[in-house]
């Protein structure tokens, strides 16, 4: 009996242990939340349909209000350059989008302009809107405010402010909450100067600019578009500058503003105005020094507010219509970190949207429940502009501009079950973080999909530091679970290259119909070739130049012998803007990391005395560290104008665009050599590309799809702020760069207007239509890229360059020591790769 | 009516309860030998797979391609050079010395047991701060090069000379010493004293009784300490990764840095290679060790 308790409690023991093995890595914390998403997502989904409400090119999109099934929304259209043209509310009925009804026009022209912020439909079906109009015609031709200020006879600006001087000058300090003894103490001349920053400059300015010209209405018209009443609230509104509207449960408009106090003009303040509807009157209330984050109204009309606590969690507070002010109920926690936008729901109910990710919160259970990723649904969060209907029939609306057009859409979402929704197949696309472009042409394909759904899995979260991505990363694709398409930006590309892990992208290329490798960029293509395969595609690019003046150099070569002889001749000046021997050597070797490494001989070559010269060209100039601790708290000079003072010798050029070209032109009047960091023979052009780099998996079962993915991804690339490696994209970038913006002066008389960009308090350029030989020249530099800063030199190898290093700058070893121990160190990777 | 019943019970036939006990026997082993398997086994059959196919995603038979590709690397080769120079150095010095200390330690000496002690605390010390320790000590600027420097001689950049695989010999025996000793220490107690004294009478120097009598009781515990010497230096990895990163000096450079590094650059066939080249030399020591503990052991094991 005892042997037989023995055995038993011995096989007990045995069942425990197998299980607790079984159970491992199955953890319970954290899990109820993505245990309840599995389920939420496994058994509920979205069917969307989309109704486009504008699709133009000159077309904008203002608001929307809801009435059942019927949208009322306010937006305008125009002609090409936006000097006439009307502002409308429209209307239509979400089952026929097509058949849409002009309830209000408005005409407005290049003097005027008119703006609807805000449409409400009330019970009687009559509309009730806010129209805000402003009057241009008192501008000059420079887009500047007309001299509000005269010239005074006889004063020189020096003297003391005066009451009387004020009147002359016609200057009234109350229009900005100030009164004389706030500027008792300054000159005429420096308060006509800040009256002209308050009217004509910044952000708030320009603001100011238009309340001083604007007019703002409260009309009422009926369902066929009568007016049936309008009231001109604009001296009520004079300080209110809404960035969201409300409708509050006592029937008048809440508006959310900041509303500048103080004499010294800098502090601003969260403000709550109410506009009562029936007699037009408007209140002012201070919602308090807590950071707000968003606001919204419920269904019901209560003021919703989302805030910091005092313990820097994000709450839900509510507003006291009666006390007019906040509840300063604190409760209701949201755990998120920051909130992007907040929408009225049905009832006391609202949503939210933070991370990609849409919620609902329920004011009086306390409770929010998150509803989807926006993603997943083919929303692009960043072009949300209005959320409203309910969890289970919500309507989204989103903007977006095209690539020539405006297109605001509303995605009419219906819950189903997820066996009601028809089945695709998922194309999974990796990358480390989702750029917007990558987001943005998924969801175009998804759309338009009929078969397939892209799914993007990004590897770094806020919960994943970037090894354990990497790892992560790394372990999918060699276990062959990877990502189908792959977005290697970020990514180390060398350590992926020759490998056989993803697909030669030339075949694709030769074998549609659509492209042409001669339209692409061949020279930015040959940096992602592998074995003569192009392992991934680019969309867009940038070029890093060192640009200087033409007598530093003259017309040779900007090899690094030439540079050391620059910087030992200039030691009292900066050589390259903020650039520390530490980041000098960084600079100096990943653009001569072919020089020093050469895989494909798989030889190294550290002690033949050029990687000395790079650390007795850096050795003489401060550290980073020295650097930022000298400009610690300080102005620093921007870098256009450091080299309009000549006490910076280069100036590191970024080049996204014909601009960034010619301003680095107009920076060196004597002329001027652009040039690539520099190297031992001089002349290398320098690659950046920052997104986009997409790449297709060997082991991917869809790799056509795949293909046109890419394409899609491809043709939407962002090259606002890049250089396509579409050569006919180029061309037409050039072109409009070319082409002179024209407009008509005083006089009558058409005259180029140039663009204007300024650094810091006063330096300014004008720039005007790119020349012929300047698109040439740029098409030149851009067509002829040697290196990639990004793939050319691998992580290990310069952490061991910087490690190193640190001993000679530090004194503690020779210029040779360092570079045979270098040597060495880089000698073992090479041949781990051989 | 007793009598019957236990006749009875006898007469339950001998095959069946055989054949229960080997069911409740395997079902006892049945959670270890899973575990074995899952954990080692079956891993262990990968990486064979790994190493005969070009690479993971294609997947294509290449039969010894990796190996000959292995064998023809010069980081594999300086890798492998320098893990054997170091187990070569490392190991017959750690076995040698803790040997000897413990035969010190077994005589009759004052404070014995805090010198047991103190060879022992190595042990207690986690790794990252004995790297530090050596870190302090053979820095560019540490202790040692200060204190050569009163004497006039240059500095010397330990970790990045030729003197760095001395250093890493250094740091293994002060960590390993102590367990060896304690384990040898044990091991002669268990020598047979009587054993020794009729030897003793019948003449035999300190120098036979050591050579002869009692390194042949010692012979497991010297063919255990080795196993584990070897094992361990294998190991120095972890304190010269430490110390040195993945890419050290190349005096430095060992096999699972080559392992390591290869994994961080995705060629799991090359590291798949390099693992089944090692654990195929491993055995063959440990099967050379095997006959020679059974060689020398031989006289005095049951």
């Amino acid at each position: 009996m005892k042997r037989r308790f023995m055995r038993l409690a011995a096989l007990g023991m045995t069942v425990v242990t197998a299980c607790s093995v079984t159970g491992c890595g199955k953890g319970e914390s954290g899990s109820k939340e993505n245990s309840d998403d599995k389920e939420a997502k496994s058994e509920y989904g979205y069917l969307v349909d989309y109704v486009d409400v504008v699709n133009s090119e000159n077309a904008e999109f203002y608001t929307l209000a809801m009435d059942g099934d019927n949208i009322y929304y306010s937006g305008a259209t125009s002609n090409e350059d936006w000097t006439t043209g009307e502002v409308y509310i429209k209307q239509f009925n979400i089952a026929s989008p097509d058949e849409q009804k002009t309830i209000v026009s408005y005409d407005f022209t290049e003097d005027s302009y008119i703006y609807i912020p805000y449409v409400q439909v009330k019970e009687d079906g009559s509309l009730l809107f806010i129209r805000r109009e402003y009057d241009y015609s008192d501008m000059d031709v420079t887009g500047e405010m007309s001299e509000t200020v005269p010239e005074l006879e006889g004063l020189t600006g020096e003297e003391t402010i005066t009451e009387e001087y004020l009147e002359l000058l016609g200057i009234d300090l109350e229009e900005f909450g100030l009164v004389f003894d706030d500027v008792k103490e300054l000159t005429v001349g420096e308060v006509v100067d800040m009256y002209d920053a308050l009217t004509s400059d910044g952000d708030s300015g320009e603001e100011y600019y238009y309340d001083d010209n604007g007019k703002t209405y409260l009309v009422t018209v009926d369902a066929e578009g009568k007016e049936t009443s309008s009231k001109d609230v604009s001296e009520a509104m004079k300080d209110c500058y809404p960035y969201s509207y409300m409708l509050g449960k006592d029937g008048k408009i809440y508006m959310q503003t900041e509303v500048i106090i103080g004499a010294d003009m800098d502090t601003w303040e969260m403000c709550m105005f109410s506009l009562d509807t029936e007699s037009g009157e408007v209140e002012q209330y201070t919602v308090g020094t807590s950071e707000v984050l968003g606001m919204t109204a419920t269904g019901d009309g209560q003021i919703v507010v989302a805030k910091y606590d005092d313990e820097g969690e994000v709450c839900i507070d509510t507003w006291d219509m009666e006390k007019n002010k906040l509840s300063g109920k604190n409760e209701d926690k949201l755990d998120v970190m920051w909130m992007e936008s907040m929408y009225a729901g049905e009832g006391d109910t609202f949503f939210y949207s933070v991370d990609n990710t849409l919620y609902t919160y329920d004011l009086s259970e306390q409770k929010n429940t998150k509803l989807f990723k926006l993603v997943d649904w083919n929303i692009t969060a960043d072009n949300v502009s209005w959320i409203g209907g309910t969890e289970e029939n919500l309507i989204v609306l989103t903007e977006m501009y095209g690539s020539s057009n405006w297109a605001v859409t509303l995605n009419l979402m219906t819950r189903v079950k997820a066996a009601d929704i028809p089945e695709k197949t998922e194309i999974t696309l990796g990358c480390l973080y989702a750029a917007d472009t990558i987001t943005n042409a998924v969801v175009e394909f998804n759309k338009k999909s009929q078969n397939y759904k892209v799914v993007i899995k990004e590897y770094l979260t806020d919960d994943v530091e970037y090894d354990a991505g990497i790892a992560e990363f790394n372990n999918d694709i060699l276990s062959g679970n990877g990502p189908d398409l792959i977005d290697l930006s970020s990514l180390d590309i060398s350590s992926y290259a020759g490998k056989g892990l993803f697909e030669d992208l030339y075949t694709y290329i030769e074998n549609d119909a659509e492209f042409s490798k001669k339209n692409l960029n061949e020279s930015v293509l040959k940096l992602f070739e592998s074995d003569g395969k192009l392992m991934a595609m680019p969309s867009t690019f940038s070029v890093q130049m060192l640009v200087s003046d033409k007598s530093l150099y003259g017309d040779s070569a900007l090899t690094l012998d030439k540079f050391a002889e620059i910087v030992k001749a200039n030691p009292d000046k900066e050589i390259v803007d903020l650039t520390g021997r530490e980041s000098m050597l960084a600079n100096l070797y990943v653009c001569n990391s072919d020089y020093f490494v050469n895989m494909a001989d798989k030889t190294c070559n550290f002690t033949d005395g050029t990687f000395e010269k790079l650390l007795n060209i850096c050795k003489d100039l401060p550290s980073d560290e020295e650097l930022w601790e000298q400009m610690d708290g300080e102005y620093e000079e921007s870098e256009p104008e450091k080299v309009s003072k000549g006490t910076l010798l280069f100036y590191n050029l970024s080049l996204y665009s014909p601009e960034e070209y010619q301003i680095a032109g107009l920076l060196f009047k004597n002329g001027y050599n652009m040039s690539g960091y520099p190297s031992v023979e001089g002349g290398e052009v320098t690659a950046n590309v920052y997104s986009d780099l997409m790449a297709i998996s060997s082991n991917s079962k869809y790799k056509e799809d795949c293909w046109e993915i890419v394409k899609t991804i491809f043709e939407s690339a962002d090259d606002m702020f890049n250089i396509p490696v579409d050569n006919d994209a180029l061309d037409k970038m050039l072109e409009e760069a070319c082409t002179p913006n024209m407009e008509v002066d005083d006089n009558g008389n058409e005259v180029e207007m140039p663009s204007v960009y300024g650094w810091g308090d006063n330096f300014e350029l004008e720039i005007y239509a790119m020349t012929e030989a300047e698109a040439e020249a740029m098409k030149t530099l851009v067509n002829s890229v040697t290196t990639l800063v990004s793939s050319t030199y691998n992580e290990d190898v310069y952490n061991i360059i910087m490690e190193e290093s640190e001993a000679f700058f530090e004194g503690d070893a020779t210029a040779s020591e360092v570079c045979e121990i270098i040597q060495s160190r880089v000698n073992i990777f090479i041949n781990e790769d051989n | 009516m007793f009598l019957t019943k236990v006749k009875k019970q006898s007469k339950k036939p001998r095959s069946n309860r055989k054949r229960n006990r080997a069911a409740a026997s395997s079902l006892f082993l049945l959670p270890s030998f899973a575990g074995v398997m899952i954990f080692f086994v079956v891993p262990f059959l990968v990486v064979i797979y790994y190493a005969l196919i070009d690479n993971p995603v294609q997947k294509n038979f290449v039969f010894l391609d990796n190996f000959i590709e292995l064998f023809q690397n010069k980081a594999f080769l300086l890798a492998a050079g320098n893990t054997i120079k170091f187990s070569l150095i490392a190991v017959p010095l750690a076995v040698v010395l803790s040997l000897a200390l413990a035969c010190v330690l077994e005589k009759n000496l004052p404070f014995k047991s805090q010198f047991r002690s103190f060879f022992l605390t190595p042990m207690m010390v986690p790794v990252a701060s004995v790297v530090l320790v050596f870190q302090v000590l053979f820095h560019q600027n540490g202790v040692i090069n200060e204190f050569i420097g009163v004497f006039g001689a240059d500095k010397i950049n330990w970790f990045k000379s030729d003197y760095a695989m001395v250093i890493i010999v250094i740091l293994f025996l002060w960590k390993n010493l102590g367990y060896n000793m304690i384990l040898f220490l044990a091991a002669l107690g268990a020598v047979p004293k009587d054993v020794l004294e009729a030897a003793r009478m019948d003449g035999a120097s300190e120098f036979q009784l050591f050579f002869k009598m009692k390194l042949k009781y010692l012979s497991p515990t010297l063919f255990f300490v080795t196993i584990f010497s070897i094992i361990n230096s294998f190991k120095v990895f972890r304190e010269v990764y430490l110390l040195t990163g993945d890419y050290p000096y190349e005096s430095l450079y060992m096999l699972q840095h080559f392992m390591n590094n290869a994994f961080q650059s995705l060629n799991y066939q090359k590291l798949s290679a390099a693992a089944v080249v090692m654990s195929l030399v491993m055995v063959v020591i440990i099967g050379i060790l095997f006959v020679a503990e059974n060689h020398f052991g031989k006289d005095v094991e049951g």
